[in-house]
């Protein structure tokens, strides 16, 4: 055994590493910067935790993923890893400060974007040997990511005042322009890429034509009829995920079918998810809000009920299938008019350019703190918290915010306008031509693997099991490992409180 | 279950408040009105018993209500009348039986502690039993964990005898109800490796309602409650799930500063001006404070004889209208005196009910 697996052992109690981890781990130790694109699940955070047990001085994360970000420390905590901790803006004052005061105590810090803000921070920072910088879902920093975040432009200056230390750039989802783009804005030309292709040879794909809409759930019904297989079905709306639901128990009485949304208490949201992990469930119907930190293991089958609106999400939602490396299907449903409703997200997520100057005036007018205002403007103008907040951001960065009160420029109005206009209808391009992207490779007729992952990878891999259906993937061919389930409970509540209370007779 | 409660709070209120006050009172707002009109009408026992409900989610049950011409709404849909197809269902006393035990008043603050508590405690203890130190709390509170980290602290090494007590009883208290009740519990429970019921799927599994089984498990944990804090010596494991339950008086802050001038010896005018409130507003506090308190003094405001009279009329005329009282009373009295003898009229009923 070599000394890197050793350690891996020691610290974290894991006999092998999973592919990639130790060519970048190794390239790190030997202060190089690297660029790690590996596809979701495959354990991109150890290639820094680890390097954090091993180097002298502290580990910086940048992540913008609040919630992973806190799950992540309290797993270390449990798992014996204490010099960590996590600053964010849910962080209250006192804490805040205590953990300020006490920077030197930590092996591992981890950073959301807005952080690099505060200069008090950075300063304290600066003060402390950093060892290695990690940008975590590097995409962010490019234009041309799905998630741009303007804060993920100060990185370089960031590492900068930190005295240029190592850069471990991560992402999942990174074309090779995105990529580029990561290089380039983290002043790291001599940045060692490890990419790893993001097509998974387990998973065979499938595309199909109907009719009408319902004809999909019929077409589910007799296929999961065939395939009791742990599914998951993606929808775009909530009240689709309910219907669905409904439609699926009453018509599949031996498999166990919930829905899930963000529109659920938080409770039962938990408790699906786990009922899903445990095997206690076998079909969710859910949107996108389901999956943040999914990792089953035996998921055969991810339905796209309706599709996403670009690639990146539609790669990344497919992923939750066979993370056991055994055969699994995605399959995509389609029918007339399914372009409407991710057309209508993409509306939603930007306000009407013609609202935007009624507002500024509306501001002007109160004289109050923009804060006052914002139940006011939302509910009179018809603005969602999205677009809002997209508005408040602009104006911000364009000088018509400033301290929580709109200036008086009258002038300036016309110029801010017209730039945000402009703005608007750049972005919404872009959009639509990622969704164009996602819709022409659904009823595209060559190879679904080649097309899907073209603009990440030049080639892709020989499939374990087949490849999709244009080239030789039919369900009746599908074999997949079905595992025997337990049978339905039927005890009377006293057997019932026996067992879950573990009281043997 | 959902639906005769709402009947029940219709027909109390008599179309005198709007169906938003019904709203405050199942989200246990904790404001004046909302506090004396569940006084007022009686409806105590459903204070903030279905917090998660949304206004939309209530508009829309009223409306079905509606259909089943179960009630009658005014033109606005801003008040509501029971019909006699609705009190004909009221009128079952099944489904009179089906709502007692509800204490919403008394047991708002602590119910879903209990229930988080219980939950979690049980999931950690029977995880950790099973040897699998790590799980999936399904509880994310916060304090709830920090309050269960504490407890099971205590009794780590006798996590066995923890379980055969809880285990027994929490068997012997779902004896006392019923059956279905009792399987709902269960069925929402989480142990190793058998995660509990959502809403929705328990909802589905006993073909009623979401909103029913959200009341049902208020209901339940209710139940629960009065049977811990009448039998705390035979369910001393249970109790430690709420050692620190105080039972709430149940007045806002600023009534309980009133309150706390009114004992000094100040009177009214003095009171106003050290709190620099109108009259109506002290007015409001003294009233709310009778309806806490039975042995709250009225004399001060209302004489002995004036509050017989007073009572005589508002019994008499079986109405909560004021106006109407007042006309009675030929205008001899003020709303704030009438209000002051409806409170003690009823937390002395209370009291006197309670007591029997």
């Amino acid at each position: 055994m070599n000394q890197l697996e050793t350690l891996l052992e020691k610290h974290f109690s894991l006999s092998t590493f999973r592919k990639g981890q130790k060519e970048i781990i190794q390239d790190l130790l030997a202060g190089n910067d690297v660029l790690g694109v590996l596809p979701t699940g495959s354990g991109k955070s150890l290639c820094y935790q680890l390097p954090a047990k091993l180097l002298d001085g502290v580990v910086i994360v940048v992540s913008p993923l609040i919630s992973l970000m806190i799950d992540q420390v309290k797993q270390l905590r449990a798992n014996g890893f204490k010099e960590v901790v996590a600053l964010n803006s849910f962080l209250d004052r006192s804490m805040k400060k205590k953990v300020l005061n006490n920077l030197q105590q930590y092996k591992l810090i981890y950073l959301s974007p807005e952080m690099l803000q505060n200069k008090f921070l950075i300063e304290r920072l600066s003060r402390l040997h950093v060892s290695l910088f990690v940008v975590d879902e590097a995409h962010c920093i490019s234009q041309w990511g799905h998630e741009f975040r303007p804060d993920y432009l100060k990185l370089a200056s960031t590492i900068e005042l930190l005295g240029h230390p190592t850069i471990l750039a991560l992402s999942a989802t990174a074309t090779p322009d995105v990529q580029q783009d990561i290089v380039k804005h983290l002043h790291a030309k001599k940045m060692i890429k490890h990419i790893y292709p993001m097509d998974r040879d387990n998973i065979a794909f499938a595309v199909e034509q109907f009719d009408h809409i319902d004809d999909k759930l019929n077409y589910l019904v007799d296929l999961l009829k065939n395939y009791p297989v742990p599914t998951m079905i993606y929808f775009s709306s909530r009240v689709w995920t309910e219907k669905a639901a409904e439609v699926l128990t009453s018509k599949l009485p031996h498999q166990r079918t919930a829905f899930y949304h963000g529109g659920m208490e938080q409770q039962d949201r938990i408790l699906i998810q786990q009922q899903f992990m445990a095997d206690q469930l076998d079909i969710v119907c859910c949107t996108s809000a389901f999956g943040m930190g999914i990792d089953k293991a035996n998921i055969r089958l991810v339905v796209h009920f309706h599709l996403p609106t670009q690639l990146e999400s539609f790669i990344q939602e497919l992923g939750r299938a066979g993370r056991d490396g055994k055969s699994s299907v995605s399959l995509v449903l389609l029918a007339p008019n399914d372009d409407v409703l991710p057309k209508m997200l993409i509306d939603s997520e930007l306000p009407d350019p013609s609202v935007i100057k009624p507002i500024i005036h509306h501001l002007q007018n109160q004289g109050q703190t923009v804060d006052n205002q914002v139940e006011v403007i939302m509910e009179h103008f018809n603005v969602n918290e999205t677009q809002w907040r997209f508005l408040r951001y602009q104006l911000e960065k364009q000088g018509m915010i400033v301290d929580n009160q709109v200036i008086t420029n009258v002038e300036k109005i016309e110029e801010v306008m017209k730039m945000i206009i402009d703005l608007i209808r750049r972005r919404k391009n872009y959009k639509q031509e990622k969704l164009d992207e996602l819709l022409e490779w659904s009823v595209n007729k060559q190879c679904r693997r080649k097309g899907l992952f073209s603009s990440f990878q030049t080639t892709v891999g020989q499939p374990k099991y087949a490849c999709c259906d244009v080239c030789d993937f039919r369900f009746t061919d599908w074999e997949p490992p079905i595992e025997r389930k337990s049978e339905f409970s039927s005890l009377n509540w006293e057997e019932q409180l026996k067992q879950v209370m573990m009281q043997g007779d | 279950m959902f639906i005769t409660v709402l009947l029940d709070c219709i027909r109390k209120i008599n179309s005198e408040r709007s169906i938003s006050s019904i709203y405050h009172l199942l989200t246990g707002k904790r404001s004046a009105q909302t506090l004396q009109d569940a006084h007022l009408y009686q409806l105590e026992n459903y204070f903030g018993i279905y917090k998660t409900i949304t206004r939309d989610e209530l508009a829309s049950v009223i409306k079905q209500l509606e259909r089943q011409k179960c009630i009658e709404s005014n033109q606005n849909a801003e008040t509501a009348q029971i019909s006699v197809v609705g009190k004909g269902l009221l009128d079952d006393a099944s489904i009179f039986l089906e709502l007692t035990g509800f204490n919403g008043m008394k047991y708002e603050n602590i119910s879903s502690h209990l229930e988080q508590r219980l939950l979690l405690l049980i999931q950690t203890i029977t995880n950790i039993e099973a040897r699998n130190n790590r799980f999936v709390a399904i509880v994310e509170d916060v304090g709830t964990q920090q309050f269960v980290k504490e407890i099971y602290n205590t009794m780590k090494n006798r996590r066995r005898e923890w379980l055969r007590g809880l285990f027994k009883e929490i068997h012997s208290f779902l004896r006392t109800i019923p059956q279905n009740q009792a399987s709902i519990f269960v069925d929402r429970l989480t142990g190793y490796d058998q995660f509990g019921l959502s809403k929705e799927q328990l909802a589905q599994k006993y073909q009623v309602s979401k909103h029913d089984i959200a009341v049902t498990l208020q209901l339940i944990i209710h139940k629960l409650l009065t049977f811990l804090l009448n039998e705390t010596k035979n369910s001393l494991y249970l109790s430690t799930l709420i050692k620190d339950y105080v039972e709430q008086t149940f007045i806002t802050n600023s009534a309980a500063e009133t309150l706390n001038l009114f004992q000094r010896g100040y009177n009214l005018e003095q009171i106003m001006s050290i709190r620099k409130l109108k009259e109506s507003t002290i007015h409001d506090h003294l009233v709310e404070i009778a309806y806490a308190d039975a042995d709250f003094n009225i004399e001060p405001f209302v004489t002995k004889d004036s509050f017989v009279e007073i009572a005589r009329v508002i019994d008499e005329l079986d109405s909560r209208k004021l106006k109407v009282i007042k006309q009675h009373l030929n205008e001899n009295y003020s709303y704030f005196q009438i209000r002051l003898v409806m409170a003690a009229m009823q937390s002395h009923h209370k009291r006197g009910s309670e007591l029997s």
